[in-house]
């Protein structure tokens, strides 16, 4: 019977091990690049408004989504487990960021949640008085398997799925390890002492980020980045064969430009892909006058790619385009002048081309191969 | 043989297409049998009054370590109760506050003993100098979990 209690206390501890071993190897478990693929509280929304509305208005989830998630530049959580406290940090468009940071819970291997009670206040905005005030209960739910996260309110003796977001995760169910999210994408030469200009979102989250020129791959070293701009500056121990050249002129509607990246990354193959197109707007999404519109295709490895004139001067900088399953060619790129203003702040003067005159195609194409990059987590 | 295998695969399909994680339950049905008032201007004078069980039940969920949040749902003998709580559960008692416009506010307080099923229920005021509670229901409740 004595040994029977024993061995019953022993399995326990094993089993509690292996439930527990598999968070205490993460140090930092990081979400980014979070994604609504579920707005509830944006249809119960629309739910109760068609109560009052004369014509009803049908919601349509995947509008809402796609609406939903461009009002954000980016939605970032991580996950400290050896201090328990979570960041989650958000940056909305033309607003400023928010960082919340508070303890959570290990609910077992697969899940993490953490409460947030929230004073919010609503004001006049005519005499700036409080007109109601209240406190909000917000329950999230982190899933590590699917990496989304659940936000679920409270209100009376109800509880309410609000939205649902799934992200990238550096979380391993199978080690319990974390990773660098591999993210790969493209940058370019801005002179020739090596500094190089990609997307933020591109070096995000890694650990040690690479390029690979002429075959040979080196390690690039982040010097600063700018999330609202997306931009990120790094730099390597090399002298490039060429660098691009800002432009000095502004960037016109229906400019011929040419974009060169790395499109699904080297995976599609290790060559350079160059692409032309044109400029179809000095605005950017949601007017943003840092960007401006192209119909350049723009992939997935594009980013941080120069798009240039006709002359090889850098007009902007490749960083997103809208979903290919409801748009054709509208696509951003950051001005050169957004990023001027980034590299002076980084006390680096970028080079204005002085070429005067168009250049060939062949030398259009020697410009980019010898300034172009592909660049990587390691 | 071939069956078993395909409800079994069957199983884990299923499983992992519709899994989604349940916080761990604690469901009360109580009823409310004294209803306390105590004086505003007399702290130590309250009026006590037996009620005719007045039945409400409630959702606890169990969500991290010691930590919970609970709904009460009222019913038409006790009217509209206030919720959602937040607070800490132990091997023997919940304590959890309804808190509704600040966090600094000393709220509503619902305390359960685990063992005995007996629970109060304390509203207080934020005046200053009135520590004690001014509304207090007490019962009893039955546990399920």
């Amino acid at each position: 019977m004595r040994y029977k209690n024993i061995i019953f206390k022993l399995f326990a501890s094993v089993i509690f091990f292996l439930i527990t071993s598999n968070l205490s190897y993460a140090e930092v478990i990081k979400f980014s690049n979070c994604k609504f693929i579920n707005d509830e509280s944006g249809k119960r929304f629309n739910k109760l408004l068609n109560k009052s509305r004369d014509q009803k208005v049908i919601y349509n989830e995947k509008e809402a989504l796609q609406k939903k998630n461009s009002k954000y530049d980016y939605i970032e959580i991580s996950f400290d487990t050896q201090t328990k406290i979570f960041t989650f940090d958000t940056k909305r468009k033309n607003k400023n960021k928010k960082i919340l940071k508070d303890n959570f819970e290990i609910l077992d291997e697969r899940n993490i949640s953490f409460l947030h009670l929230k004073e919010w206040e609503i004001m006049d905005p005519t005499t700036n008085k409080i007109y109601e005030k209240g406190l909000s209960y917000h329950l999230y739910l982190i899933d590590l398997y699917d990496s989304t996260i659940t936000q679920f309110t409270y209100g009376g003796d109800q509880k309410y799925l609000v939205y649902i977001q799934e992200c990238q995760s550096n979380y391993s169910p199978e080690t319990g390890e974390t990773n660098d999210i591999a993210s790969s994408g493209t940058a370019f030469f801005i002179n020739n002492r090596g500094n190089l200009l990609t997307n933020n979102h591109v070096v995000e989250g890694c650990k040690l980020s690479k390029i690979s020129y002429f075959n040979k791959e080196h390690d690039a070293q982040l010097i600063s980045t700018d999330k609202t701009l997306d931009l990120a500056l790094l730099k390597v121990d090399l002298k490039p064969r060429a660098f691009i050249s800002f432009s000095n002129d502004g960037p016109k509607k229906r400019q011929q430009i040419i974009i060169a990246g790395y499109p699904l990354g080297q995976g599609l193959s290790d060559d350079l892909k160059i692409n032309d197109g044109r400029i179809s707007s000095l605005k950017g999404f949601e007017n943003n006058s840092n960007e401006i519109t192209v119909d350049v295709a723009i992939n997935p490895g594009n980013s941080g790619g120069p798009i240039i004139n006709q002359k090889g001067q850098l007009v902007a900088i490749a960083v997103a385009g809208m979903s290919k399953d409801v748009t054709e060619g509208i696509n951003f790129g950051i001005k050169a002048s957004a990023a001027e203003n980034f590299l002076k702040s980084n006390n680096i003067n970028p080079s204005v081309g002085i070429q005067k005159f168009s250049m060939d195609d062949d030398k259009l194409v020697k410009l980019l191969e010898e300034s172009t990059v592909y660049t990587f987590c390691n | 043989m071939k069956k078993v295998i395909l409800i079994l695969a069957m199983g884990l399909f299923w499983y992992n297409l519709a899994y989604s994680y349940d916080f761990p339950k604690i469901l009360i049905s109580c009823a409310s049998t004294n209803f306390n008032t105590r004086y505003l201007n007399n702290k130590d004078k309250v009026d006590y009054s037996e009620l005719k069980p007045s039945h409400f039940t409630g959702i606890i969920e169990i969500i991290g370590d010691g930590k919970i949040i609970g709904r009460l749902t009222g019913s038409s003998e006790t009217g509209n109760l206030k919720s959602p709580y937040f607070g800490t559960i132990n091997d023997t008692k919940i304590i959890m506050t309804h808190k509704k416009k600040s966090l600094d506010e000393k709220g509503t307080i619902f305390e359960l003993n685990l063992i005995s099923g007996m629970f109060e229920h304390n509203s207080y005021l934020d005046i200053e100098g009135m520590d004690d509670w001014y509304l207090q229901r007490t019962g009893v409740c039955d546990i399920k979990t």
